[in-house]
């Protein structure tokens, strides 16, 4: 399960895995806003998992992912760039 | 980013993802290609340093120095953290050794001084500035114990 700030590249990271052949979802499309992606996340997890899968979080919260079978990966501009679009924010 | 993100919207997002960094699996960080951060996605790699994920404090996002041997550490060690910096420590670092804190940070940085970095560190920060406050375990982080 993919989370990270706007830009970093999830979404990307996702369609380089579905290239190679990975199965790839990305929840943002799943629904129109927080509750109705995490019941789609959830109908999804009811399938049993076959070899790995990558997730885009969306706006679900780490709490929100199942303890057994799933991992959440944070990823991260580095500091440097999170410096440089953090100020460009202010 | 997206067009319909604010800048102000973009702003909390880097600081809390920043901030809540330590409760999640792995942290992936730097200037990576797609490439690259799948196939760190899929080798397990995390870019945190033990001393850094223990305290939940944010440490320079190179992981180009070889992070991979601070996974192992932190497969085998304990995680800690200090109660407090989880909800003010972002931004802050191990002072001279943010790049490269090696094995003596290793659990070293609970008596480590910690320093701010501008404009992200709140001056709650110097309550802690002795290194020590008050430790605790947190529960283990899913996917590593």
């Amino acid at each position: 399960m993919l989370f990270g700030p706007p830009g970093v590249g999830k979404r990307t990271c996702l369609q380089v895995a579905s290239m190679r052949g990975l199965k790839t979802v990305d929840l943002v499309p799943t629904g129109s806003n927080y509750g109705e992606r995490k019941a789609a996340a959830f109908r999804m997890w009811q399938d049993p998992v076959d070899g790995v899968e990558l997730y885009g979080a969306a706006d679900l919260r780490n709490h929100d992912v199942p303890t057994s079978g799933y991992e959440t990966v944070l990823l991260l501009p580095s500091r440097s760039e999170y410096l440089r679009r953090y100020e460009e924010c202010i | 980013m997206r067009p319909e993100e604010s800048a102000h919207d973009a702003k909390g997002l880097y600081r809390t993802f920043m901030r809540s960094r330590q409760i999640f699996g792995r942290v992936i960080q730097g200037d990576l290609s797609s490439e690259e951060t799948l196939d760190r996605i899929l080798d397990g790699y995390d870019t945190r340093p033990v001393a850094a994920v223990g305290l939940g404090l944010a440490v320079s996002g190179d992981s180009s120095g070889g992070a991979g041997q601070y996974q192992e550490q932190w497969r085998r060690a304990e995680p800690m953290e200090i109660d407090g910096l989880g909800e003010h420590g972002e931004g802050t670092r191990l002072v001279g050794d943010s790049e490269s804190p090696g094995p003596s940070a290793e659990y070293g940085a609970a008596s480590a001084p910690l320093a701010p970095i501008a404009p992200f560190a709140p001056s709650s920060l110097q309550q802690h500035s002795d290194g020590v406050g008050s430790l605790r375990k947190p529960e283990p982080a899913p996917g590593f114990l």
